[in-house]
């Protein structure tokens, strides 16, 4: 082989060389990376463009809808098109009668991916929105769509129980829970929009589109239907539910001009309120209100910042708090019912016995001058078990305080557990988030506070007049109104706690049912049948007997075919005008609801709250409830 | 007539030693080439509304313009060439010289066209034929290849591998360098003096560097073809995409006009450049095989056709266009894979360009008139 050969065959052999390269290379790709490469080019031309499933409605117990979906135009904008930003925003606020900055803010929100429309306007009227379609040029990249918002079919009905609507958060959607959820939905915020969200939202479907490397859709590829949310039935009767709100309503406005606190002699400021109803036959609630309230729909809406703002300013007295769970007050004389039970179970107490009822009470022994009142300024002698609650002579149960005292043992919290075994002191368990645990206060409490905060509790002992305080409700034991009606349901249905629910079922949209909820016991208080009869034949002498403390507030109700009991109480807190509360048992033969309410800074429980459970139990009981009316029995 | 109709059929006449293997693959190549050009456009031009053939048409205008220009290379005398080479040289440097001036159009950063009576051309593109005839006229005369000769043959190709610096295309530059290596190494130059040449190329690319002479983009294209993944959204973003629509072809690729890559534009200069990976991604490693092999053929023809010519001239010739071929094809072929740097380097008879496709098949007519005239 000649020299020149050699070298071309050499020339050859690096040309062959390289495309043996170029095959291996092409065997990797194409062999060996195959499947990756495939799926790589199908996410570049298939994009998924979610079809958001609607949210179930909420429902009351009768089948009424309380929250349904409406459709609304939503004005997006998307980044990729859109040209002299500037103009095109002040052109659109004035269009939809808002601002460009507001505009702005929405357009920049960082939580949106780059080719997606950005929502930027919800609630569009029609007219704005075939403008926009009319005037293209003048709106490059804005482009409007209709979705499902939230509507409240009964207005500003029970906004706490149900709750509202809000953009998922960050750290939400980190939440295994939320897999599903992108960026800018809507998830539940509060009630039972965030209690059942589960069910509530349906499974989002999908439709995939073809689109080319400028993100131009070239075609659908297919699609996935949604699944739309399942519906919940609440216990809620939204008839009742009106009327206990327009109730406490009333109430609240007429007590600010009408009832006069003795402290101040000025006009109780009746400041904020609750009620709550429930079965006390399996702890569904049939109504629930607090106030102040809020409007759902300002959320339906989009609620701005400073809108939100506003409602979470204290000046706004907190608004979105529901105090019907939330609140936490000293229970007054509506707990004496309870310490009564506690007496009877550690044997201070009977139901055939007699007990003084002097003016005032003073510790056996105590030199320091420290003197309990009764609420009356009289001395009532020897009166029987049930008149210490009809009459709710605050002595006897002192008495009674401080034999717990006196017997509190090597614990030293005999009465809290008696009283803890009625459910105070602890979450309730009801299916609404939010829900405060009050406080059954103890001697380790007291000792823990005082060192956390020396100056504002200086005494680090639990003394006789703790418990003394405690037996009528007072002291530092807190209760929220939930608690209070959950253990008046255990005194009328002999003695059973239920987990208070909302929730009735969850059904399909169709009405098939998923799942329901039924009544579940969570204690039984330690009580015979008798001792509770006792208890409840008192407290029917509270609003019946010429002596009882609720008689006014009940004048002119039938309570000779239907029996009602119930207890009053004026609950003190130092440097505030005392609360006002009523709790109730309707009929107390056959007892079907438990009435509570609280107004903060009321007055006495005879003045408001009493009147406001007798207008809801005339509700309850189909007695064609008349105007709200103020009593004059000024009783504790 | 008759009497040259005679000769030119007589036994050891070039009429009957055409060679149809290499006229074969050559159109077997360009007619794979207009399915391809077809595929990569007409979703585009569909979806502008225009004629999805538009540019297929004008390729298969090409293709028989570039037919007819390989029989009229065929039919004269391929020595004649040694004669003329000289002037097409010099006409060519001038050629390369208006494009710099602003005569030539810009596209990307480089100027590299020319309009004249309507038609745009590409100089670089015929400068890299005639290069290759140059240095196989000079290299075809001396008896012993020595480095003074080494040097004078690299100065030839350094006048246009100069001017196409300037415009600049850093890909028709090395196609250069490599038909100037691969004709040294055949003519007989020593390894020693082509190790010395390449150690001075190798000196003054350096400080081409440092002098920042090369240009941003040319960097960037570099840098990209290194490190893909360091910036995906600009200058990686070609290579990805090329990748993935060669990679998604798979064994058999996803049939002809279905390639989603292709349809949906999400690889660049796709009907020029980056045609290869039209072949990958929809008649996969099969397809893909089919093409390489056809040039495997191609290749193969040009160098029996090298070996078996009567003259040193003939065999320098037809190793040059051997080269000039190879080199286009590793490097494109390569670089839509992502193991050569991505350079402005059609894939020679298959990728769209009139330029090109007529330079080729002037090529192909080159080899054919070797391989006609062996005898005489």
């Amino acid at each position: 082989m000649s020299d020149g050969r050699r070298r071309m065959t050499a020339l050859a052999a690096v040309i062959a060389f390289a495309f043996a390269a170029l095959v291996t290379r092409l065997w990797f790709l194409q062999v060996l990376a195959a499947e990756e490469y495939q799926e790589r080019a199908t996410g570049n031309a298939v994009r998924l463009i979610p079809d958001p499933a609607p949210r179930g409605r909420i429902l009351d117990r009768n089948g009424e809808p309380v929250v349904d979906n409406r459709r609304t135009i939503m004005i997006t904008i998307d980044r990729d098109e859109l040209r002299d930003e500037e103009e095109v925003l002040d052109r659109l606020a004035d269009l939809l009668d808002t601002s460009t900055i507001e505009l702005g803010e929405q357009l920049h929100d960082p939580d949106y991916l780059p080719y997606q429309p950005v929502p930027v306007f919800e609630g569009a009227p029609e007219a704005a929105a075939i403008y926009i379609a009319e005037h293209p040029d003048d709106f490059p990249g804005v482009e409007f769509e209709e979705v499902g918002v939230r509507r409240y079919v009964r207005g500003l009905l029970a906004p706490h129980l149900l709750g509202y609507l809000g953009e998922i958060s960050p750290d939400e959607l980190l939440d295994p829970s939320f897999t599903d959820v992108r960026p800018g939905q809507l998830v539940g915020r509060g009630g039972v929009e965030q209690q059942y969200e589960q069910f509530l939202r349906g499974t989002d479907g999908v439709i995939k589109q073809e689109v080319n490397a400028q993100g131009e859709v070239r075609g659908i590829l297919g699609a996935e239907e949604p699944v739309p949310g399942n519906d919940l039935v609440l216990s809620i009767d939204a008839d009742i539910q009106e009327l206990t709100q327009e109730t406490l309503e009333d109430a609240v406005s007429q007590a600010r001009v009408s009832v006069v606190d003795e402290e101040t002699g000025t006009y109780v400021k009746a400041s904020a309120g609750a009620v709550v109803v429930l079965d006390p036959n399996d702890g569904h609630v049939l109504a629930m209100a607090s106030h102040p309230s809020f409007d759902p729909r300002r959320f339906a809406d989009g609620l701005t910042q400073r809108e939100f703002d506003v409602l979470r300013r204290p000046s706004s007295n907190f608004p979105l708090s529901n105090r019907a769970i939330a609140g936490q007050y000293p229970a007054g004389s509506t707990f004496k019912p309870f310490v009564a039970a506690a007496a009877m179970k550690a044997g201070y107490a009977r139901s055939e016995g007699f007990y003084p009822c002097p003016s005032e009470f003073i510790v056996p022994g105590d030199t320091s001058g420290t003197v309990f009142h009764n609420w009356e300024d009289v001395d009532r002698g020897g009166i029987s078990f049930a008149d210490a609650l009809i009459r709710s002579c605050d002595t006897v149960f002192y008495n009674w305080g401080l034999k717990f005292w006196i017997e509190r043992g090597p614990r030293g919290d005999l009465m809290q557990h008696h009283l803890r075994r009625w459910g105070f002191g602890d979450l309730s368990g009801i299916d609404v988030p939010g829900e405060a645990s009050g406080r059954v206060p103890d001697a380790s409490w007291k000792q823990d506070i005082n060192a956390a905060y020396p100056n504002l509790f200086p005494e680090p002992t639990w003394l006789p007049g703790d418990n003394i305080n405690m037996s009528i409700g007072q002291g530092d034991l807190l209760v929220t109104p939930l608690q209070l009606a959950v253990g008046y349901g255990a005194l009328a249905n002999g003695g059973t706690l239920y987990r208070p629910q909302v929730a009735l079922r969850v059904q399909r949209p169709d009405g098939t049912p998923v799942r329901r909820f039924e009544g579940e016991q969570i204690g039984r208080v330690p009580l015979r049948r008798p001792q509770l009869a006792a208890i409840m034949n008192a407290l029917r002498g509270v609003v019946s007997s010429p002596a009882g403390t609720a008689t006014g507030a009940f004048a002119g109700f039938p309570l000779s075919s239907i029996s009602v009991a119930g207890k009053t109480g004026t609950a003190e807190v130092h440097g505030k005008q005392p609360h006002s509360w009523f709790a109730a048992i309707a009929p107390a033969d056959d007892p079907q609801f438990v009435v509570v309410a609280v107004i903060e800074e009321g007055g006495h429980g005879s003045q408001v709250a009493a009147p406001i459970v007798r207008r809801v139990l005339e509700g309850l009981l189909h007695l064609e409830p008349g105007a709200f009316q103020i009593s004059e029995q000024v009783t504790d | 007539m008759e009497l040259t109709m005679g000769r030119w059929a007589s036994r050891e006449g070039p009429l009957r030693h055409l060679d149809p293997a290499l006229i074969a693959v050559a159109l077997g190549l360009a007619l794979f080439g207009l399915f391809m050009v077809f595929s990569a456009t007409q979703q585009s031009l569909r979806t502008l509304g225009e004629d999805p053939g538009f540019y297929l048409k004008k390729q298969i205008a090409f293709l028989m313009l570039g037919v007819v220009v390989m029989a009229i290379v065929a039919t004269f005398d391929y020595r004649l060439v040694k004669v003329y080479s000289g002037i097409v040289f010099g006409v060519l440097l001038f050629a390369l010289l208006l494009v710099l001036t602003p005569i030539g159009d810009e596209t990307a950063g480089a100027q590299r066209w020319i309009s004249l009576f309507g038609f745009q051309f590409q100089p670089a593109e015929i400068a890299k034929l005639t290069v290759v005839a140059m240095l196989a006229a000079y290299l075809s005369e001396l008896r012993e290849v020595r480095l003074e000769h080494v040097w004078r043959a690299a100065g030839i190709a350094a006048a246009p591998i100069a001017l196409i610096f300037l415009q600049p295309d850093v890909g028709t530059m090395m196609v250069f360098a490599a038909v100037l290596i691969a004709s040294l190494v055949v003519a007989g130059a020593r390894l020693r003096h082509i190790v010395i040449l390449l150690g001075v190329a190798v000196f003054g690319a350096i400080i081409a560097f440092h002098l920042g002479i090369v240009k941003e983009y040319q960097i960037a294209r570099l840098r990209s073809f290194l490190d893909p993944a360091a910036d995906p959204l600009v200058a990686g973003y070609n290579l990805q995409q090329a990748e993935i629509a060669i990679g998604s072809g798979g064994l058999f690729g996803r049939g002809y006009l279905n390639g989603t890559q292709t349809n949906l534009d999400f690889v660049p200069e796709q009907h020029t450049d980056f045609v290869f990976t039209v072949v990958g991604e929809e008649l996969g490693f099969v397809g893909a095989i089919l093409l390489l092999a056809l040039f495997a053929v191609l290749l193969w023809r040009g160098f029996r056709i090298a070996l078996l010519s009567r003259d040193t001239f003939g065999t320098l010739l037809a190793t040059g266009i051997v080269t000039m071929l190879a080199f286009q094809v590793v490097v494109n072929v390569g670089m839509t894979m992502g193991i050569m740097p991505v350079t402005g380097i059609p894939l020679p008879l298959v990728s769209y360009g009139g330029t090109s496709m007529l330079t080729n098949w002037a090529a192909v007519g080159l080899l054919l008139n070797v391989h006609m005239r062996r005898f005489k």
